[in-house]
């Protein structure tokens, strides 16, 4: 019996020092580089992918690639809009997140032609472990709009369709320049501050590194927390009323303790509070202040909140269907999305 | 590492307490003044100056109406309060501790009080539906928890053994910990791990009247009951023998003690989360000013710990735009303090 065991052994010994990693991919040819730098080979064809974090599925929704999701991020399988446009995406299986760490078991259990990972250090480190495995794997970054579309085109280039980027991105610059045409006659100082209560809390705001703080300009409006570097911010009270809002746009994940903050006495003083311009960002759907192609959306949707008379002539509604549409197949409407961004105080 | 039974005489850097406790005061008032001038929306007496014309153009009516007004009593007003007397609370509760359990490495949290409230903080904010006003009650409500069930498994395995309890501490606060990295787990990492990991680090910023209102009351009586009985800590102090040989029922005396500062703790830490070394730190500040006898730096360590933590607050809420987590700044000032105090006391009865 322990022969055995050491023949077993001394064979699988010697496999491994003279074959070393196993090869694969081998008769695939395509390469492409991903948004680390880093050097991918792909199989011919991509027919099951896995997504490690939450943009990076709606990044995959946008693509039209929803049925080739074989494992995703735990989250995104409870998300409405998914949901809607791929309801089999509940049967999927869970890999883990970026954020509690991916599952490799459940990864490399799943056998996918490609591996949607993200940038931080463990992430880059996933990739290059996953090359030993055989799995292909790329790294993506959508935290702002540039980054966004280089995403999707590496996406695209991956599963070996790069029109599918460039018709997400044609929707993303139509809507963009919607909005741009609108408010290119603003000068400066006729730019409104706009106050964004993120999703942590509602005095803590998104820093001028951030998607907001781009989305917020790209809708003619100034970020109060735009001189903050870093992630989101906590700030006191007393910061927001010294900012005093014109706009103040609310994370849907907070709205449940959104009153209580209004209602501070200090806060009715803010300008956006006295008069009534408080939202919550759309949609009931999918967030649109989150990192994914629907933040153009979210670009659109601020645009005519804070300049109602640039917007006039524009349906707001027929735009987000069309968008949707495109990207979805199906519309917002007939997915029985709603903006729901009044608040009621 | 015992408080020797002979330094409850000696002495400290100042012979006469009373002057230390009077230059503190004063310097805590002074301390509260200016505090009220500094802050994100206008530093300085200006805003003082349009608060008067305000009053001298309008009334008292034109004040309601004020910003800087405003500023003055709805914000900075509670939160300077609520930092002087969380700072007061903590500092005066781990100096009973320290007493108590008759180690100076001992801070308030040692029974499970700061790992249960945080817990009950944590459950508070992922409970999406619950409104935040109750994630201070939740806090609260596991703090308590927490202490008791300390209490009731040291009462279980040894009625009145000092070592039972802090080891029965160290059970109910490693339980609460790992119950607490299961939240962190389950959280959701866009928007309620960030919310507990602030909350965990410490913050004012969020102070109300109506936390002034909740809290001042209890952590005011707690402390006016403590420096009361603060003679009773000096001969708890010697040990539960010469303790008894003096008369006094330890065990029910230490349940007293305890009871109220884990309040007193539960109470800071549902306000304004975990405070890392003012409790550690402001005791030992005390001692060395006016030397271990708790009849005289009970008092000089509320004062201090009042002080401390006001400045400490000043510093979090003006050094940068964002609003900085208050434990970074006490753990930083507090830490080489802490290790100044060592070297200074070197010799004498805690080496």
């Amino acid at each position: 019996m322990i022969v055995k065991v050491l023949i077993l052994l001394v064979s699988l010994i010697t496999t491994i020092l003279i074959e070393g990693v196993p090869e694969a991919l081998a008769q695939s040819e395509r390469k492409i580089m991903d948004l680390a730098g880093r050097e991918v080979v792909l199989p011919s064809q991509v027919k099951k992918i896995v997504t490690t974090f939450k943009p990076a599925t709606l990044c995959a929704f946008s693509l039209g690639l929803a049925d080739r999701l074989v494992g995703v991020e735990d989250s995104s399988k409870k998300e409405p809009l998914q949901l809607k446009v791929h309801p089999p995406l509940a049967m999927a299986a869970g890999v883990g997140d970026k954020s509690h760490g991916v599952n490799l078991e459940a990864l490399v259990a799943l056998k996918p032609d490609l591996v949607v990972l993200y940038a931080q250090k463990d992430g880059l480190e996933l990739a290059d472990r996953l090359a030993t495995l055989g799995i292909s794997a790329v790294i993506i970054f959508p935290e702002d709009f540039p980054g966004l579309v280089r995403s999707l085109q590496v996406l695209a280039e991956a599963v070996g369709e790069p029109e599918r980027a460039v018709t997400v991105q044609k929707a993303m610059d139509h809507v963009l320049n919607l909005v741009k045409n609108r408010i290119s006659s603003l000068s400066d100082d006729s730019r409104p501050v706009v106050y964004y209560a993120s999703p942590q809390d509602f005095f803590s705001t998104a820093s001028g590194r951030m998607l907001q703080d781009d989305m917020i300009a790209r809708a003619g409006g100034l970020n109060a927390g735009h001189v903050l570097d870093g992630y989101f911010q906590p700030v006191s009270p007393e910061q927001v009323l010294a900012w005093n809002p014109d706009l103040i746009a609310v994370s849907r994940r907070i709205a449940a303790s959104l009153s209580e903050n209004l209602n501070r006495p200090e806060i009715k003083m803010v300008k956006a509070v006295a008069t009534g311009r408080v939202y919550l960002f759309p949609s009931k759907l999918a967030p649109w202040d989150f990192p994914s192609p629907l933040a153009a959306l979210g670009v659109l949707w601020l645009g005519v909140r804070l300049h109602p008379d640039l917007f006039q002539d524009l349906d707001l509604i027929k735009e987000v269907d069309a968008f949707h549409r495109l990207l979805f197949n199906r519309t917002f409407t007939e997915m029985d999305g709603s903006l729901a961004d009044q608040v009621t105080p | 590492m015992k408080l020797q039974a002979g330094q409850n005489t000696a002495p400290g850097l100042f012979a006469d307490h009373r002057i230390v406790i009077v230059s503190v005061f004063v310097l805590l008032v002074l301390a509260f003044f200016f505090s009220l001038f500094i802050g994100r929306l206008d530093s300085g007496f200006g805003l003082f100056e349009r608060i008067w014309e305000t009053w001298i153009d309008k009334g008292a009516s034109g004040l309601a109406e004020n910003v800087d007004w405003l500023v003055l009593t709805s914000v900075r007003l509670p939160r300077c309060l609520l930092a002087v007397m969380v700072g007061m609370g903590l500092s005066v509760s781990g100096a009973v501790y320290q007493g108590l359990f008759r180690n100076p490495l001992v801070s308030p949290d040692i029974l499970g009080v700061a790992a249960g409230c945080t817990f009950g903080a944590a459950l508070g904010l992922i409970l999406s539906q619950v409104q935040f006003g109750l994630v201070r009650l939740s806090a609260f409500v596991f703090g308590l928890a927490a202490v008791s069930l300390a209490l009731w498994l040291a009462r279980l395995i040894a009625a009145h053994s000092i070592i039972v309890l802090v080891l029965a501490g160290l059970v109910v606060t490693s339980v609460f910990n790992a119950l607490l990295m299961i939240l962190k787990y389950l959280a959701d990492p866009y928007s309620q791990l960030p919310a507990i990991v602030f909350w965990i680090m410490g913050s004012l910023h969020r102070a109300q009247w109506k936390d002034v209102y909740l809290a001042g009351p209890l952590i005011g009586a707690g402390l006016v009951l403590i420096h009361v009985l603060r003679f009773r800590l000096n001969v708890l102090s010697l040990g539960d023998l010469q303790a008894r040989s003096l008369g006094l029922n330890p065990p029910l005396w230490r349940i007293m003690f305890v009871a109220v500062s884990s309040l007193i703790v539960a109470l800071s830490v549902s306000t304004c989360g975990q405070i890392c070394w003012i409790g550690l730190v402001v005791p030992h500040i005390a001692r060395t000013l006016v030397g271990p006898n708790h009849e005289r730096m009970i008092p000089v360590t509320a004062l201090t710990g009042g002080l401390f933590l006001l400045v400490a607050d000043d510093l979090a809420r003006t050094l940068t735009t964002a609003e900085m987590p208050l434990s970074i700044i006490t753990a930083l000032s507090g830490a080489p303090l802490f290790a100044y105090l060592l070297y200074r006391n070197r010799g004498s009865g805690w080496t």
